[in-house]
C-alpha cells in the first residue's frame, strides 16, 4: 500500500502515529519533539494525522436524539422493575414455604402434646385400654396393670 | 461531589437502579458516537447502544471493578457491533447510510460534504479491525491502553493496527503526496 509514511525516509516516521496521540515516553517525546521540527517528512506527516483527525471529528458529530435517550431511561427501568419482581417473589415463595413449614410444624407439637400416649390412657384407663385393643402400646399398659395387681395381691393375701 | 462511576455501578447493584441512569446519561453520548463510527446509520448505531446498556445493567455484579466503567461498555459495545455487522453481511449486507453520515456532519459547503460521503464511503471499506481501532481512537478518543483492554490485544498491536488503519483510509481518501 502506497502512504506517505511509507514513503518517507525518516525512520522516525513510523513513530508519528504514537507521537501525534501524545502515546511516547517522556524520553521518546523529547527526542521526537528535537528531531520533528527540522524534518520534512515528519512535519508532513504529522499535519496529515491532524488533517485526519479533523475530518473524523466532522463525521463524528452524531447529536444523541432526545427521544433515544428517553427510551434508553425507560429500558433500564423497566429492567430495574423485573430485578425487583424477581427478587419480590424469590422473598414471597421463601416466605411461604416458611410459613407453611411452621404450620404443619406447630400443628404437629400441639397434637404430640394434647393427646397422651396411648400407653398412658391405657394404664389409667384400663376400659379405654380394652377399647384399643390391638395396639402393641395398649398391651404393654395391660401388661404393666396385670403385673401391679399381681403384686399388690402377693403382698397383701 | 459527583459519585464516581465506580461509585454509580455499586449503589446500581445495592438495588438503586436510578444510579445506573446517571451511567447512561454520561456515557451515551460518547457511546452513540462510538456505534454510528461502528455501524454507519443511526438505526443500528441506537440498537447497539441501548443493547449495550442493557446488557451491561443485566451484567452489573458481573462488572470486574479493574476496569473503568468506559472501557466495559466499550467492550460491550463493540462486541454488540461486530454481532450486528455478522448478521447484516449474513442479511446480504446492508451497505452504509452515507447520506446520514452526512446529515449528522456540520451543514457546510458542497466541498465539505462530499468529503464526508468520501470519508464515510472509507470507513466503511476498511477492515472491521482497522475501522474498530481507528473508531476508539478518534471518535471515543480512547488511550491505546484502553483500546488494548476494549479489543483484548497487547498495546503494541493497538499501535501497528492505527498506524495501518490510518494509512490505509488516508490512501483510500487520496490524501497522501508520494
Amino acid at each position: 500500500m502506497s502512504t506517505q509514511s511509507l514513503n518517507t525516509q525518516c525512520p522516525f516516521a513510523t513513530r508519528m502515529n504514537a507521537y501525534y496521540d501524545g502515546e511516547v515516553s517522556a524520553a521518546e517525546g523529547s527526542a521526537l519533539a528535537a528531531h520533528v521540527p527540522a524534518c520534512a517528512d515528519c512535519l508532513r506527516e504529522l499535519a496529515a494525522l491532524q488533517r485526519l483527525s479533523r475530518q473524523l471529528a466532522t463525521a463524528a458529530a452524531w447529536p444523541l436524539a432526545g427521544q433515544f435517550e428517553r427510551r434508553l431511561h425507560a429500558q433500564i427501568d423497566r429492567q430495574a422493575d423485573t430485578g425487583l419482581w424477581r427478587v419480590a417473589r424469590g422473598f414471597l415463595a421463601a416466605a411461604a414455604c416458611l410459613f407453611l413449614a411452621m404450620v404443619l410444624w406447630v400443628s404437629q407439637t400441639r397434637s404430640m402434646a394434647s393427646e397422651p400416649a396411648t400407653w398412658e390412657t391405657a394404664a389409667v384407663d384400663p376400659q379405654e385400654a380394652s377399647a384399643a385393643a390391638g395396639s402393641s402400646d395398649v398391651t404393654v399398659a395391660n401388661w404393666i396393670v396385670q403385673d401391679l395387681s399381681t403384686s399388690r395381691a402377693e403382698s397383701h393375701p | 461531589m459527583e459519585p464516581s462511576d465506580h461509585e454509580l455501578v455499586e449503589r446500581a447493584i445495592g438495588g438503586q437502579p436510578q444510579a445506573f441512569h446517571l451511567i447512561v446519561e454520561r456515557h451515551a453520548p460518547g457511546l452513540f458516537r462510538l456505534a454510528c463510527g461502528l455501524v454507519g446509520n443511526r438505526a443500528d448505531a441506537e440498537d447497539v447502544v441501548q443493547e449495550t446498556f442493557a446488557g451491561a445493567f443485566a451484567a452489573l455484579r458481573r462488572f470486574e471493578k479493574r476496569s473503568s466503567v468506559r472501557t466495559w461498555l466499550g467492550q460491550i459495545l463493540v462486541r454488540q457491533a461486530a454481532a450486528l455487522r455478522r448478521s447484516q453481511r449474513v442479511r446480504q449486507a446492508v451497505p452504509l447510510r452515507v447520506a446520514e453520515f452526512v446529515e449528522a456532519a456540520d451543514s457546510g459547503p458542497a466541498e465539505h460534504v462530499g468529503r464526508t460521503m468520501d470519508l464515510a464511503e472509507a470507513l466503511d471499506r476498511l477492515s472491521t479491525e482497522h475501522r474498530t481501532v481507528l473508531v476508539l481512537r478518534e471518535f471515543a478518543q480512547m488511550s491505546y491502553d484502553e483500546i488494548a483492554e476494549v479489543l483484548a490485544v497487547p498495546r503494541g498491536t493497538v499501535e501497528s493496527r492505527l498506524h495501518r488503519a490510518r494509512n490505509e483510509l488516508r490512501t483510500l481518501l487520496g490524501d497522501y503526496q508520494p
